[in-house]
């Protein structure tokens, strides 16, 4: 996978390029916000991620350059104004995702992964499944083996963004925007109640646990 | 509101004393100006009995009694105007010439009055009073009066005109009074309009200047205008500061953590150093969610915000709420219930992000505050003209003294200092309240904390 990293100040690109690296992406880094666009037009990446401030040119009009350009691959943008109204801006010039310096890597890592996952064409998906967690779709029920399990409305959401992301790591900040609509932090341990809530009804009776708790990073539902 | 104010008015209070002041002087002068002019008369009806009597003396020297007797009863006829008192007797004290039927002899200067001698052939309105003059003869007296009408009608005449052109002047002026003060209170009224607002936290208002103006109170105003410029560039850079600050240390700060993560993936490190890196890293996150709380409050205090208003649902942002945190609650043994009047409708013009921070705000400081065994009652009802939204425990509470204060920033009750948490939490509450415009009230709940937010 590649990805096309627009960012001026070099600490954060360090640290952002290494810990891609590591993760096995193929990381190119612009300092220039027209660079980036230039660039981002001209090569085939996978994801771009831009910061929003940026001498020259600022990240929303990269991203809007970009769309207009018809790249739609997703964007991420990062930025050290943690504004209120940014995020949706950011969102409405046509970017996938944003995030609020300073962030951990884990989460911006986390957060690529979700955006670089395939989509599914949403007719086809109507059963998610998780080793012998499955999950109907269309009856919004939910059966491990040959049990049932009955879940809360809200126990149903998670369970099926986690299982929809299901190998990959989803963090606390993930989970709140996408599952509860919450756009801050809340100060009481919301995400790990309702996970091990979650947890009890569908690992509790069960040998193999498929959610697992990342320590420092998040939850991720898998087989292994 | 202007009527019962005009009574308060400077305005009223010093055209009213002028004027006392004014009329008073009036009437003084014109008392000193009408006995000045009654002397004066009074003088000139002397003088005239005088040049009378003279005539008359003269005619008794030339043709002594017989012939005054006789001048007396000519001038008696033409009396009959009823001006003048003409009265002789003889030795005996008896009339003998004259126009009066009987009276009462003197020597010299006597104010003889109407009621007090009989008139004959008395005119239909007699006068009340005659400036009279007495002489002694040897057969008899002689009085001459001249009648005090002239100067009690030139009294009558001062006195109407000074009533009539009193009644004019006080009409005038109370009316000049009233709109003067009326105008007056006006642009008082502006400018503590414009001071009240600015003690409610609006620096941005100043008080109009009526085009021409260039009195005294348009010099205060414009004064007042001035100091509020200041006021107002002073609170912003006030403000921001504080952003400033925040900003500034936000990114050593976000260095400081990146490394501390570098530094947890460090294999090298045992048990216990790997511990304290992540509880290290705990304690960094903590810093920059204080600053990224302060910032927000920052930027909801700017109100930028609220040009993205929409419709929203108070009530389906409670339920969500309460659908969250009661599996919350639960695991610490509280009860978390959602009530709400069933007749009421609770949308609003808002921001559902915000709205929903601040109400998870205040049920997760009663979670986290409060011990086992709370009910927390979130209540939604209506009233009148606005809603309701009440958050209520029934757990330790706030102590009254400490309430007020409770809003600020950065303010933690004495007794949890020790908890975690940063103070920032009702800051925020009452940032996101004030955007809206709601009216929020801490009350004691007898036992336990009940937060009121007035909804229009």
């Amino acid at each position: 996978m590649k990805i096309l990293l627009i960012e001026d100040d070099v600490e954060t690109a360090n640290y952002i390029k290494k810990g891609l690296l590591q993760e096995g992406y193929t990381v190119d880094w612009v300092a220039d916000g027209r660079d980036g666009v230039v660039q981002g037009a001209s090569e085939n990446y996978n994801l771009i991620i831009t910061d929003r401030m940026l001498p020259a040119l600022d990240g929303l009009s990269i991203v809007k350059s970009l769309r207009s350009a018809k790249i739609d691959i997703p964007i991420l943008i990062l930025t050290a104004v943690g504004g209120i109204d940014d995020r949706v801006e950011g969102l409405d010039a046509g970017a996938d995702d944003y995030l609020v310096k300073p962030f951990s890597f884990a989460e911006l890592s986390a957060r690529c992964a979700a955006l670089l996952r395939r989509p599914p064409l949403q007719s086809e998906v109507t059963q998610l499944v998780v080793r012998d967690l499955k999950m109907d779709l269309i009856r919004r029920v939910v059966t491990r083996g040959s049990d049932a399990i009955i879940l809360q409305p809200r126990e149903f959401q998670l369970l099926e963004y986690l299982m929809r992301n299901a190998s990959r790591v989803v963090t606390k900040t993930m989970l709140l925007e996408s599952v509860w609509d919450f756009h801050f932090d809340p100060k009481t341990n919301v995400v790990e109640t309702h996970i091990s809530r979650l947890r009890s009804k569908i690992d509790g009776p069960y040998e193999t646990k498929l959610l697992h708790t990342i320590r420092g990073t998040g939850y991720v539902l898998s087989d292994d | 509101m202007i009527k019962s104010s005009l009574l308060n008015s400077s305005a009223i209070r010093l055209t009213l004393s002028l004027c006392g002041v004014f009329f008073l002087s009036v009437i003084l002068m014109f008392g000193i100006a009408l006995y000045e002019t009654e002397e004066d008369l009074g003088k000139g009806l002397r003088g005239s009995v005088l040049e009378m009597q003279a005539t008359l003396l003269d005619v008794y020297r030339r043709q002594g009694f017989p012939g005054l007797k006789e001048q007396v009863n000519i001038l008696s006829v033409g009396a009959k105007g009823g001006r003048t008192l003409l009265y002789l007797t003889d030795s005996t004290k008896n009339p003998v010439a004259g126009n009066v039927s009987r009276m009462e002899t003197f020597v010299g200067w006597r104010d003889v009055v109407a009621s007090d001698i009989m008139l004959i052939d008395p005119p239909r309105h007699p006068p009340d009073a005659f400036v009279s003059f007495g002489t002694e003869f040897s057969e008899g007296d002689l009085i001459i009066g001249r009648s005090k009408s002239e100067i009690k009608e030139m009294r009558f005449g001062i006195l109407e005109s000074l009533l009539g052109g009193f009644i004019v002047s006080l009409t005038l002026t109370f009316a000049t009074a009233i709109v003067l003060a009326r105008s007056n209170n006006r642009r008082l009224f502006l400018i503590e309009k414009t001071l009240a607002r600015t003690a409610a936290g609006n620096f941005s208002d100043r008080i109009a200047s009526a085009p021409g103006r260039h009195d005294d109170l348009a010099r205060v105003a414009a004064s007042i205008n001035a100091m509020l410029d200041r006021l107002e560039t002073t609170v912003e850079s006030l403000r921001q500061v504080s952003v400033d600050i925040a900003h500034e240390l936000k990114t050593p700060v976000q260095r400081l953590r990146q490394k501390l993560e570098i530094l947890a993936q460090n294999k090298s490190l045992d048990g216990s150093a790997q511990e304290s890196v992540d509880l290290i890293i705990d304690e960094t996150n903590g810093i920059i969610d204080i600053f990224q709380a302060m910032l927000r409050i920052s930027q909801i205090e700017g109100g930028g915000r609220k040009s993205q208003f929409k419709k929203v649902d108070l009530l389906l942002i409670c339920q969500k709420i309460v659908d969250i945190f009661m599996p919350v609650a639960e695991d610490k043994k509280q009860l978390l219930e959602l009530q709400f009047d069933e007749d009421c409708d609770y949308s609003l013009v808002g921001d559902a992000d915000l709205l929903t921070q601040m109400i998870t705000n205040l049920v997760e400081n009663a979670i986290r505050h409060c011990d086992e065994g709370i009910v927390i009652n979130i209540t939604l009802s209506g009233r009148d003209d606005h809603r309701v939204l009440e958050i209520s425990d029934n757990g330790p509470g706030i102590p009254a003294n400490e309430r007020p204060r409770v809003m600020e920033r950065l303010y933690r009750l004495e007794k949890s200092r020790t908890t975690p948490g940063s103070g920032l939490g009702l800051s925020l509450v009452k940032a996101i309240a004030d955007l809206h415009e709601f009216k929020i009230s801490l009350e004691s709940n007898e036992p336990g904390l009940r937060v009121i937010v007035h909804i229009p």
